[in-house]
């Protein structure tokens, strides 16, 4: 270890990253614990790409073998169920960490200046985290994956001007079929990654350029807490007792694979999507699709420009927490809604 | 103007045509190309005895899915299995001889017309024929 440190040495200049990982600290407060989140979700997105990669090896992206390869993954590979699960498991908790690191940083303000770029890039890394579930959904190519990837490349066809092009461009024919299958694919596998990288790079560069966001509500901080090694080994901690979480669910509750789908019959009764689309679900069920649509681009419009719009967070006026409120109640109201109405059917 | 506004005018809107004549070509390839559906606008679906009273089969016509079903008078009605709500494939519930979209609810009689949203429009219906011991369905249109 010591060569190569000196191997390097002798042809760089690390003396400002060696700085660097001296002064990097993390302020210690009453609501440090949320500061975990966004290690977490690092992490989590870490497990995502390194399973994907290793599934990537076996799945064939055609209808004709698409759910026949996860089947093989599943049966014939060896650990194939465990990776395969992991990916289903380690997306479902993903998805639920950004949330809760989001919710987190919303609640605490740490939107404001000089961090509104953190908050867009961090909204704009949620919707291509769903945007992943969303496009890694049809790849098995099953009942319910088909009619959700349905449902879901219809719904831009409502929005007025771009609507059918969008729903064209993703669907890539009159149809869901082998070129929505492609095209899936080639979202989940290349493009999206691509994207999320740049966007996740360029989110954690501007955390360590700002440092951690202490809340408003902080009046009194218990010192500084150094990165290296202290922060980083309570990070790793968190990392391997959630992995230990997520492996446990992957053996106990492996990810199942329906039938391939026969695109002729009719849905499934009880059909659903996951939970996290579950809200998106009972609005449409509830209210007309352009109408539905409208909502949730408008909220996801408003959601991202929050940090202009609250624009003295400093005052502590309690509107923008009562919205966070308000789109949690919502969202928790619509998922309950459509669980005990499509166990009603 | 001063010759560095003009060069910067110039410049962006030249990188601005640039950047427009790489994309044009990249989302016009992105467009799946028209399907002729011509030769698939007449069916044969299926037999006279293949289906009993107040049965469905579901079948592929126009590259969408479609049903056929046999009313309890014995007639046929053929109609888009496409909810027209959000694309769903509708199942047919024959104790209430109607169609129900398992994806969100809406229900439709059995002539396509809608019972209960969130769908707003009927199912399409197709027209249907017997020739001898075999019935086709064609588009409305088709047959008019």
């Amino acid at each position: 270890m010591g060569q190569m440190m000196d191997f390097f040495e002798e042809r760089f200049d690390l003396s400002p990253v060696r700085n660097w990982i001296r002064h990097k600290s993390v302020p210690q407060h009453k609501h440090s614990f949320w500061y975990y989140f966004g290690g977490l979700a690092l992490f989590l997105l870490s497990v995502q790409i390194i399973t994907g990669i290793l599934l990537a090896f076996y799945y064939s992206p055609s209808p004709a073998n698409a759910n026949e390869s996860v089947r093989y993954i599943m049966e014939h590979v060896q650990y194939g169920w465990l990776i395969r699960s992991i990916h289903f498991w380690g997306a479902n908790f993903l998805i639920a960490v950004v949330l809760v690191h989001m919710f987190s940083a919303f609640f605490m303000k740490a939107y404001r200046k000089p961090r509104e770029l953190m908050w867009i890039l961090g909204v704009i890394i949620l919707g291509l985290v769903l945007t992943f579930s969303f496009t890694g959904y049809l790849l098995p190519w099953t009942t319910l994956s088909y009619f959700a990837t349905k449902v879901g490349v219809n719904t831009p066809m409502v929005m007025p001007v771009f609507g059918n092009f969008i729903s064209k461009i993703m669907q890539g024919g009159e149809d869901v079929g082998a070129a929505t299958l492609t095209r899936m694919f080639t979202l989940h596998t290349v493009i999206l990654p691509l994207v999320t990288l740049a966007l996740v790079s360029l989110h954690v560069l501007l955390s360590q350029v700002f440092g951690s966001s202490v809340p408003l509500s902080v009046k009194h901080v218990d010192g500084e807490t150094r990165f290296f090694p202290g922060f980083l080994l309570r990070d790793a901690a968190v990392w391997s007792g959630t992995f230990a979480v997520l492996v446990a669910f992957a053996t106990i509750i492996p990810a199942n694979l329906d039938g391939k789908v026969n695109p002729i019959m009719p849905a499934p009764a009880g059909i659903k999507p996951e939970w996290y689309f579950l809200f998106i679900f009972q609005t449409l069920k509830t209210i007309p699709e352009m109408a539905a649509v409208g909502v949730i681009t408008i909220g996801g419009i408003v959601w991202l420009m929050i940090p202009f719009l609250d624009k003295k967070p400093s005052e502590g006026k309690p509107f923008f927490t009562l919205l966070g409120i308000g789109v949690i109640a919502y969202t928790l109201a619509m998922t309950v809604i459509a669980y005990i109405t499509t166990a009603q059917n | 103007m001063t010759r560095r506004n003009f060069l910067n005018r110039t410049l962006t809107g030249g990188a601005a045509i640039l950047t427009a004549y790489v994309i044009y070509p990249v989302i016009r390839f992105l467009i799946p190309p028209p399907v002729s559906l011509d030769a698939q606008s007449k069916v044969q679906v299926a037999t006279i005895d293949e289906l009993k009273p107040n049965s469905a089969k579901f079948f592929r016509f126009l590259d969408k899915p479609a049903v056929l079903v046999k009313l309890p008078n014995g007639n046929y009605e053929a109609l888009s299995a496409k909810c027209t709500h959000l694309g769903c494939t509708v199942t047919f519930r024959q104790a209430q001889d109607i169609f129900y979209c398992n994806c969100h609810g809406s229900e439709f009689n059995i002539d396509g017309k809608v019972l209960k949203g969130p769908a707003a429009l009927p199912l399409t219906q197709y027209a249907v024929s017997i020739s001898g011991n075999e019935i086709y369905v064609t588009t409305q249109n088709e047959q008019a």
